[in-house]
């Protein structure tokens, strides 16, 4: 007993050292511009100097492109058109396929350019920047967790109900009386 | 629990506390009304299908607690139970077939905004939500209910021997 | 999110859990295991992560505990030695 005790002090100290020295590293909650929140790095990097002025004017550079391709995007994945958000950061648009164009919205913020000293960065929109920012408008419910979960997520939502359903079933197959309930001693 | 022990002997005599009966008979309409606020609050605020049902279920597991669970189960008729569990999973799945049969196939499962509920394809999707979240509350509810009837029943000590 | 709250409750639940692991009254590791889940609640509340903590404190403080003294009584309180 006084092992595991000892141990048991042992262990909570340790998970309390490591909690501080791994909290550090945690970003804010919800930071929607913190690298998991936002975007996911495509390590293509162009030269800032000669394309700066293209895209301010909204001209998509043909190396952009073709670094696109290269990756392995599809054709209805290029971008048609650059919007400039603020000085050094622009948004590429595209218009998907028409047969998800039922579901997405015709135009679609898809790649974000930073400039980062004389290099140009680009980056792919994470899914989750699309359902934060867009949900409220195409579902009209406030709570963010009930639209991803029964709307954007419902055969995962689906899933969860049959998972507790079959428990149910299984506890019901396994406990269940078999013999008649004795009479009631008095009404409720 | 304190009804446990007298109630396993032979279930004939029940010493019931006045005041553990008087609370939770008082307390059980409260705790419902609470648990489909939940259910249908999800989309505004906190709250949703699994939270309203298993709260929904905590207001039997009351009964069971203050009444004992002879009494408890007349009240809530098993059979009914065993339907309400399927049925809520049978609601979930009939709104996703149902977008399928209104938009003529055209749109996917589980696709809430093809439903003519509205006019608007928006609103669509925020009432589908709702439905489909009390297909979630039903299930919920009726599983929980169901798990802590078969747990806490137990078996008369004079026909205890028989297995099967 | 405010560290030193944090850090407070995460070791009280440490403890918690590992209370309920060595003792040997199982009613009381049931009513430990209940706090472990009201304190996880709180600490989601904390986290702004309001959906969770409502589901932590319905399932896992309200209903496991209920099932758990239920399969409880088909068994007996104290844990063989």
């Amino acid at each position: 007993m006084k092992l595991i005790s000892l141990s048991a002090l042992f262990f909570v100290i340790f998970l309390g050292v490591l909690f501080i020295y791994v909290a550090e590293d945690i970003p804010d909650f919800g930071d929607p511009y913190s690298a998991p929140n936002g975007y996911v790095n495509l390590d293509i990097s162009l030269d800032a100097a000669e394309l700066e002025d293209n895209l301010n004017k909204g001209v998509v550079p043909e190396v952009l492109t073709s670094k696109l391709k290269a990756i392995g995007f599809r054709d209805d994945e290029l971008p048609l058109r650059i919007d400039k958000i603020k000085e050094g950061e622009w948004e590429a648009i595209i218009i998907p396929g028409e047969k998800e164009q039922d579901f997405y919205p015709k135009e679609q913020k898809y790649y974000f350019i930073k400039k980062d000293g004389a290099k140009l960065d680009v980056y792919r929109y994470a899914l989750i920047k699309r359902y934060v920012e867009e949900g409220h408008h195409e579902t009209e419910v406030p709570n963010m967790v009930t639209y991803i979960l029964a709307d954007y997520r419902g055969y995962d939502t689906l899933g969860e109900t049959t998972v507790i359903f079959t428990a149910g079933v299984a506890v019901m197959l396994l406990l269940r009386r078999r013999e008649k309930r004795p009479e009631a001693s008095s009404k409720l | 629990m304190s009804t446990k022990n007298s109630e396993a002997g032979e279930g004939k005599e029940r010493a019931g506390d006045v005041i553990v009966e008087t609370v939770a008979r008082l307390m059980v309409p409260f705790i419902q009304l609470f648990a489909l606020y939940v259910i249908i609050h999800g989309a505004g605020g906190p709250g949703g299908g699994f939270q309203g049902g298993v709260i929904f279920g905590a207001s039997f597991v009351l009964l069971v607690i203050a009444f004992g669970i002879v009494n408890a189960g007349d009240r809530f008729p098993e059979g009914a139970n065993t339907a309400f569990m399927s049925l809520g999973v049978y609601i979930y799945a009939g709104v996703g077939l149902l977008c399928i049969i209104f938009s003529l196939g055209a749109a996917q499962f589980l696709n809430y905004g093809f439903i003519p509920l509205t006019t608007h394809f928006e609103e669509n999707r925020a009432l589908g939500m709702d439905l489909v979240e009390i297909g979630i509350g039903i299930t919920v509810m009726a599983v929980v209910t169901s798990i802590f009837f078969n747990l806490a029943w137990k078996r008369e000590p004079e026909e205890g021997g028989e297995e099967e | 999110m405010i560290p030193s709250l944090d850090l407070v409750l995460l070791f009280l639940i440490v403890a918690i859990a590992i209370a309920a692991i060595t003792v040997r009254d199982l009613l009381s590791a049931i009513m430990l295991l209940c706090a472990y889940s009201f304190l996880m609640a709180v600490i989601w509340v904390e986290m702004h992560a309001v959906d969770v903590a409502f589901t932590e404190a319905a399932v896992g403080a309200g209903a496991s505990t209920a099932f758990l003294i239920a399969a409880l009584s088909r068994t007996t309180r104290w844990e063989k030695k």
